[in-house]
């Protein structure tokens, strides 16, 4: 009984509210995210990316809309994540997972234009020439989520296609302009 | 006449450089004919003898060998005892890529798609009993393949628990999306993400996602949860059978983060609700087992004419038993009532490893 006041008194005094919301920040349905007031850095998708590829270092960002140039904080996030890689192993593999100023190109006939696939390699190019900076004998591997997985990487399932294929499903958030970057470990 | 002629053409060693890749064409051409129904006889020999409390059985077996796919089809599993079946799954697909296998790596991504679970009478201590079976074979050394991602897709959880309820009125869980990654853990990679979504009693969208640890004794996972537009008067139908009373309207958003560590769960939910109005019936509360409907009964002749919408925060634990922490609720409530706002959201404050703490301001984005 007393337990049932005690509750009662609680959801009756938070009733008294008039305004008891704020705006945090709300994921639409359709995203994996869940709203919060603290984003989750990096995210469930980032993490489940790179687990799938048999890694936990992962960072992402995103890229100021048509530009390609990584910004001082990001190169921040990045050598952080290259220091806590080098002191946990050898870096096999480096995977660059980058967006245009547009969604992935869902659908059969859907494509995005030359310029965001340009775009996305120009990206792409910046990350690599920052890696190499960090480490000139990294191995990257680039995968532009501007183009769909070609034929032979679907059938073949390259890690390209993989990537592609997690990321590409009905829920996946919006991720214009993001880049993941994962250190794979040998 | 034909076979004369054809030995009197074509010299033996000519012969010979044709019949032999013909054979061994013809040979894998009948190994990939018979190869899927003695798997298949082969699987359901095992799975009817795998477990001391289940079984299962497989329908059909599917080989896609270039392309490095190997589908199970019709699978459906039974509680021994009761002979009743409580899991139906359209097909399980493990994709083993050729490429990983020329890496030298042994790697497989799973897909089960359309399982329809039911939770029967008698199923918990079945999957007690099984597990408890399963304990001898701890120490096995761990599997040589490598689970990157288990997808399951287009799935359904249902009770068949209240005889009452039709088919579809007891499913509970609909349009089921969830993910889990780095499903073998390793010392290296400890780690397995999971994600799920699903729409409860076809109404409000619950998204969880998390991570667990799954080498060790005791489970240990963090899991942060969000249920959006939640229709309360969905929840009737199983009141009905439990508590008397029902809701007449009400809508429910529910935020929450809980974590196992140390054999003791903690975390806090915050609920809001909107626009309650609940019906209690003339009946009596049998005292303990219906405390929660008291509280709902009482919440609802408080707020019965109010369109507001209430929240609060309840941090709690459970070791056995569940024990929300009145004390700081009070003290969160009576804040959020009259002081500040309570933030929609969860508050990234519950982790493997740390202290929950509650959130500051200038942790705000």
């Amino acid at each position: 009984m007393k337990a049932i006041i005690v509750l009662s008194l609680i959801l009756a005094t938070s009733c008294s509210s008039k305004k008891p919301e704020k705006r945090p920040i709300i994921y639409p349905q359709e995203s994996q995210e869940v709203s919060t007031t603290k984003p989750k850095d990096p995210s469930i998708t980032a993490r489940q990316v790179a687990a799938e590829q048999g890694s936990h270092l992962v960072t992402e960002f995103k890229f100021p809309k048509g530009k390609a140039e990584i910004s001082g904080k990001n190169k921040k996030k990045i050598r952080e994540l290259f220091r806590k890689a080098k002191r946990e192993g050898r870096v096999d593999e480096v995977q660059l997972i980058t967006w245009a100023d547009h969604e992935y190109p869902g659908g059969k006939k859907h494509e995005l234009t030359s310029d965001q696939k340009r775009l996305v390699e120009k990206r792409n190019e910046a990350l690599e020439r920052y890696l190499q900076q960090l480490d000139r004998e990294v191995e990257v591997t680039k995968v532009s989520m501007a183009e769909k997985a070609g034929a032979l990487d679907r059938f073949t399932a390259s890690d390209e296609a993989k990537v592609k294929n997690t990321l590409q499903t009905k829920d996946a958030p919006s991720r214009a302009s993001q880049s993941m970057v994962i250190f794979i470990l040998k | 006449m034909t076979d004369q002629v054809f030995r009197k053409t074509i010299p033996y060693h000519q012969r010979k450089k044709i019949f032999i890749p013909l054979g061994i064409i013809l040979f894998l051409i009948l190994l990939r004919i018979m190869l899927p129904p003695l798997i298949r006889v082969g699987l359901n020999t095992y799975l009817n003898e795998f477990s001391p409390s289940l079984k299962a059985h497989v329908a059909d077996v599917d080989l896609a060998i270039l392309r490095g796919t190997y589908s199970l089809k019709g699978i459906t599993a039974q509680i021994k005892e009761k002979n009743k079946e409580f899991l139906e799954i359209q097909y399980v697909t493990a994709r083993i890529p050729w490429s990983d296998l020329f890496r030298g790596e042994l790697v497989t991504e799973v897909l089960i798609n359309g399982m329809d679970f039911n939770y029967t009478e008698g199923l918990i201590p079945a999957i007690q009993k099984h597990l408890d079976s399963m304990e001898k074979d701890k120490d096995k050394e761990p599997s040589p393949i490598r689970v990157a991602k288990v997808d399951l897709k287009n799935s359904t959880v249902r009770t068949d628990l209240f005889p009452s309820l039709s088919r579809e009125d007891g499913t509970v869980l609909t349009d089921i999306e969830a993910r889990a990654t780095n499903v073998t853990p390793t010392e290296k990679l400890p780690r397995t993400p999971f994600s799920f979504q699903a729409k409860l009693l076809k109404s409000g969208a619950i998204k969880t996602e998390g991570e667990a640890l799954l080498g060790g004794e005791k489970p240990v996972w963090t899991l942060d949860s969000e249920m959006r537009n939640f229709d309360l008067t969905s929840l009737n139908k199983f009141l009905k059978q439990k508590v008397p009373l029902t809701f007449t309207k009400g809508m429910l958003d529910l935020y929450a983060e809980a974590k196992s560590e140390g054999g003791l769960i903690s975390g806090y939910v915050k609920p809001f609700i909107k626009g309650l109005d609940v019906i209690k019936s003339k009946e009596e509360f049998s005292g303990a087992r219906h405390w929660l409907a008291e509280v709902i009964s009482a919440l609802g002749n408080v707020v019965m004419k109010s369109e507001d919408t209430m929240a609060t925060r309840v941090p709690f634990t459970f070791d056995k038993t569940l024990n929300p922490d009145s004390g700081k609720s009070i003290t969160e409530a009576i804040g959020h009532g009259f002081f500040q706002e309570l933030d929609r959201g969860i508050e990234n404050s519950v982790g493997l490893g740390k202290e929950e703490t509650k959130q500051s301001q200038e942790d705000k984005p």
